[in-house]
């Protein structure tokens, strides 16, 4: 597992395009609640004017709203990633325009059996001049989500009058529906690029910009013809405005589920189906397909248990006792002595960042660090390799054998502590007294909080973790860095200008949510809400 | 019926030549240097240029303005002129600049009386080469006062023979003009490539597809151009497996001169494939295309001074807003930018011998308004009198220094293609001389052409 955190970024910031050519990007560092720096009164510098291409499921989604998706016709695309959010620098290669247009061609093809919306005969498009502007006008305002103009449906009216020309009107209806489809109108989210909104940067987002921005972060769908024309009728909103029109547009329920989502990209759920495998000798109930068993069901306890019941606070995350239906917990006497306190002892969450046979300290102890403290770490020098355990010595005993090494101790002793709680459980989130040397699990720890040395965040075991990291500001900083970079799609810290950062924006984040309980759900309005707002530049 | 046509010397006779209303086939002569025939086209767009068409370098190694990268696809082909000037006004800016940009004389008169005391090179070629027979056709017509022809029968006698923009149906009143002698059929075949409707219609969707993320790449931060850039180099590989045998974007192919263009895109786009097909099929050689009217760019043209001063109709941009002005123009000049350009990519996709219809013509394209950025290199200030003072850094100002200048094709070789050239203070006269020049007008001749002092001579910086 090479990246942590939410939205794909890696301690490098936003590296290159999937499956281009493009040099990495320079090392970045990522913004960390030691590094928040903002002034009494102070404004975040204008956030960077984007286009950034939509996720499949999001362009999936985009395009049910105006035609028929053959679910069938999606299997090139992996729709299913929990929480998936794409690299804000992801482009459009000839392999995904190919995976986009099968899905195109299948809803094209579905459509034009039974136009819904064409006043003349499918026969009649591209041919009668009136009726196909009047269609187009509607579909495109659909799939282009509120960003359309005369010139738009004048292209596409040409499109269609040539291929009407040349074959008929059915294929002309085809022809042109995937050109909507694959239309960078429809398949690119823009920020700052509606030039309408002001003739100087910094600009806004345009109110189709901004339905889209926050409408696929909530919902993963597009936004609704409400939305649209709420945020086109209410162009100067403020914070409170923009909050309670998205009280008004959006339920409690559906904010659930999108801080359902939040937390599966944050705490990478994802992974389960990704390349994470388990021993298949020491565990041969742990397929792939159990895996993928497993990811749902941590998804929808994080639904379930902590965010539609109304409690989804960070401390209830944390803290509140899970059972895995899966693990058959309810039967499970160790389970009942020692309990799961929280998401970081869910088995899902377990999995998915630890080793295939063992439970892997470093590699769990990495997660949380970046995850909650939002510390990167550099990779570690090349050719090394960790001795096993010797006869009767612990995974504890071992690394803190090898933290005492000169040049490993750096950063062994910061990321191998925080995962000493989770050694109560093996590497699928089984508990047990005993690890596999059969020793005594020690779960206790300390991690320094940089810069505020020496002050030590101790921890006798998960559920004083669990409750420590809860109220811990530091935390809260990190979470807030998370939901920022969630929300927004980037780092919180500029790639290109070290000096930029979001600071600000994520301290009056971190701030308010702190004020009201650090409620998940308000976390990611209120994220939304901000980065909506904010001004775009070059 | 097909006519086979040899000819030892194709240019002196073909000045002699009629074309009959059927198919026609064009051989090379393996001895002759040239055997189709040679066409020039000019094209004008009203209002001038922005800063951001201008371009830099010099020969082949050269690099396209922002606003022109568009014509990277043809880049072998076309030609960036700068540098030239024109006869000054002697009237109203925009219309004598206009009367006087192809005839090479000063123009004379006022605003609504502006005449023109010399004949257009359209028609002097016509008169020389074609028997008199031209083309004035366009999407916009030269009736408003500041928009007055370009082309002109004689000394003062304006050209009333213009097609297209104003009638009812603008297309339809080109193409009855282009095919008088030969009726097109009603019906439009596959495009003259051969290629079947699929693939004719998988190009249209991939060109449209191409145009919407240009038109994105365009409005997009620096920032964030390259991802973009990938994208269009995808669409560039699709298009590639849609048909490999094209060749910068478009399959050349012998012309069919029994069918109907594939018409498709704007008005422009329609009309410059029916021109196209004319001039392939020899219905005529020599033509004068307007793309584009007067307003609402003139607003938007004098964005340095925050849009026209007093004007009735701003567009949407406040008087004053620099940007909304500038953008609105740039917005509108690059679309007609596309239309030349598809009206280029149209000419080159009828083959001739072993080239193009494009090789075997002259196409100029200019406007009306100087613009200094076209010639960085260009210091001096010129001073014409009240309300003609030009200076470096002025864009779109009435002066005649300094004129945008595009052009493609090589008259089958003849004139250099594929570079910039820059041709300080020379007159658009000497092109337009070397031009004729190169398709066959004698020395002697020529010197009937443009007033003296504007016309001096040829333009050998163009020659081959």
């Amino acid at each position: 597992m090479g990246t942590t955190g939410v939205g794909g970024t890696t301690e490098l910031g936003e590296s290159g395009t999937g499956g281009a050519s493009a040099a990495p990007a320079a090392p970045v560092e990522r913004l960390k609640p030691g590094t928040l720096v903002c002034a009494p009164g102070g404004v975040d510098p204008a956030g960077p004017r984007r286009v950034i291409r939509l996720a499949p499921s999001e362009f999936i989604g985009s395009l049910m709203a105006a035609v028929p998706v053959d679910p069938a016709s999606t299997s090139g695309f992996d729709t299913s990633v929990l929480g998936e959010t794409p690299k804000s620098d992801d482009a459009v290669s000839k392999d995904w325009h190919t995976k986009a247009d099968a899905v195109a061609r299948a809803s094209a093809g579905q459509a034009s059996a039974s136009p819904a919306g064409l006043g003349c005969g499918v026969a009649e498009f591209g041919v009668n001049a009136a009726c196909t502007s009047s269609y187009l006008e509607s579909m495109a305002r659909k799939v282009f989500r509120g960003r359309v103009d005369a010139e738009d449906v004048s292209s596409l009216a040409s499109l269609a009058a040539g291929v009407a020309a040349r074959s008929d009107g059915k294929t002309a209806f085809e022809i042109v529906i995937r050109a909507l489809a694959l239309s960078p109108e429809s398949i690119y989210l823009t920020e700052g690029m509606d030039r309408s909104v002001a003739a100087t940067l910094p600009a806004s987002m345009g109110a189709a910009e901004m339905a889209s921005f926050i409408s696929f972060r909530i919902t993963k769908q597009p936004p609704s013809e409400s939305l649209l024309q709420a945020l086109s009728t209410n162009p100067s909103l403020d914070h409170a405005a923009l909050t309670t029109l998205l009280d008004r547009e959006f339920t409690p329920d559906q904010f659930a589920r999108g801080a359902t989502d939040f937390l599966a990209a944050w705490l990478n759920v994802a992974a389960l189906t990704g390349n994470i495998t388990k021993d298949p000798i020491k565990h041969p109930t742990f397929t792939r397909a159990f895996l993928g068993e497993l990811q749902k069901e941590t998804y929808d306890t994080f639904y379930t248990q902590f965010l539609a019941p109304g409690n989804g606070d960070l401390r209830t995350l944390l803290t509140a006792n899970v059972e895995s239906a899966l693990l058959q917990d309810s039967t499970n006497p160790s389970v009942q002595m020692y309990k799961r306190p929280g998401v970081m002892a869910m088995p899902g969450f377990i999995a998915s960042i630890s080793a295939p046979e063992h439970t892997d300290l470093p590699k769990r102890g990495k997660f949380l660090v970046n995850a909650f403290f939002c510390e990167g770490q550099q990779p570690p020098p090349p050719g090394i390799s960790f001795p096993d355990a010797m006869p009767g010595q612990s995974q504890r005993q071992k690394f803190e054998m090898i933290e005492a090494l000169g040049g490993c101790g750096g950063c062994h002793t910061r990321i191998n502590p925080l995962a000493y709680p989770m050694e109560r459980y093996d590497e699928v989130g089984n508990p047990r007294a005993l690890d596999d040397g059969m020793n005594i699990i020690d779960t206790s720890g300390a991690h320094a909080i940089i810069p505020l040395t020496p002050r030590d965040f101790t921890f006798t075991d998960m559920a004083d973790l669990g409750t420590k990291m809860a109220q811990e500001p530091y935390v809260h900083s990190c979470v807030s860095i998370q939901a920022f970079e969630y929300v927004t799609r980037r780092s919180a810290a500029s790639p290109t200008n070290p000096g930029r950062n979001d600071s600000c924006t994520v301290s009056a984040i971190s701030n308010a949510a702190t004020a009201n309980g650090f409620k998940l759900t308000d976390l990611l309005r209120d994220s939304l809400v901000r980065t909506a707002l904010s001004p775009r530049a070059d | 019926m097909l006519i086979k046509t040899h000819r030892r010397r194709f240019l002196g006779a073909l000045g002699t030549a009629t074309f009959a209303a059927s198919t026609l086939r064009f051989f090379v002569k393996t001895a002759e240097a040239q055997a189709f025939p040679q066409r020039f086209v000019f094209i004008f767009t009203p209002n001038g240029a922005d800063a951001n068409a201008a371009s830099s370098g010099l020969g082949a190694n050269y690099t396209l303005g922002p606003d022109m990268s568009l014509f990277n696809e043809l880049k072998s082909k076309f030609t960036v002129l700068d540098g030239l000037q024109i006869p000054p006004h002697g009237g109203e800016e925009h219309p004598a600049g206009r009367c006087s940009m192809l005839s090479s004389w000063r123009s004379s008169g006022t605003q609504s009386t502006a005449g023109n005391r010399g004949q257009s090179f359209d028609i002097f070629l016509a008169n020389k080469l074609a028997n008199g027979n031209s083309v004035y056709m366009g999407t916009d017509p030269p009736d408003i006062i500041a928009d007055l022809p370009i082309s002109w029968l004689s000394p003062g006698v304006r050209n009333d023979g213009f097609v297209g923009g104003g009638a009812p149906d603008p297309v339809k009143a080109v193409r009855d003009a282009l095919f008088k002698n030969a009726p097109l059929p009603n019906v439009p075949t596959p495009s003259p490539s051969g290629m079947s409707a699929q693939t004719a219609n998988e190009l249209a969707l991939n060109s449209y597809l191409k145009a919407q993320v240009e038109k994105l790449r365009a409005m997009a931060p620096a920032s964030e151009v390259s991802k973009l850039d990938l994208h269009l180099q995808a669409l560039s590989q699709i298009r590639a497996d849609i048909d490999p045998t094209q060749v910068g974007g478009m399959t050349a192919a012998l012309a069919d001169c029994t069918s109907s263009p594939t018409l498709s895109g704007d008005t422009a786009d329609q009309m410059g494939a029916l021109l196209a097909h004319a001039l392939a099929c020899g219905q005529t050689r020599i033509a004068v295309f307007r793309i584009g009217s007067y307003e609402p760019n003139h607003v938007h043209s004098h964005w340095q001074e925050g849009g026209m001063v007093g004007s009735s109709g701003l567009d949407g941009c406040a008087q004053g807003a620099q940007s909304c002005h500038q953008d609105k123009f740039r917005a509108i000049n690059k679309g007609w930018a596309q239309n030349v350009l598809n009206f280029l990519k149209a000419l080159d996709s009828f083959k001739e011998g072993n080239g193009t219809l494009l090789d075997n013509t002259a196409v100029v394209w200019s406007s009306e308004l100087s613009n200094h950025y076209l010639s960085p290199d260009f210091t001096r200030a010129y001073d014409w009198g009240p309300g003609y003072q030009v200076k470096p850094g002025d864009v779109n100002t009435h002066g005649t220094v300094d004129m945008p200048f595009w052009l493609a094709g090589s008259l089958g070789g003849k004139l250099k293609q594929g570079q910039r050239i820059v041709a300080q203070e020379r007159f658009a006269g000497e092109l337009y001389k070397a031009i004729a020049y190169s398709m066959g007008v004698s020395q002697a001749d020529l010197t009937a052409y443009g007033e003296p002092q504007y016309a001096p001579g040829i333009l050998q910086e163009i020659l081959t």
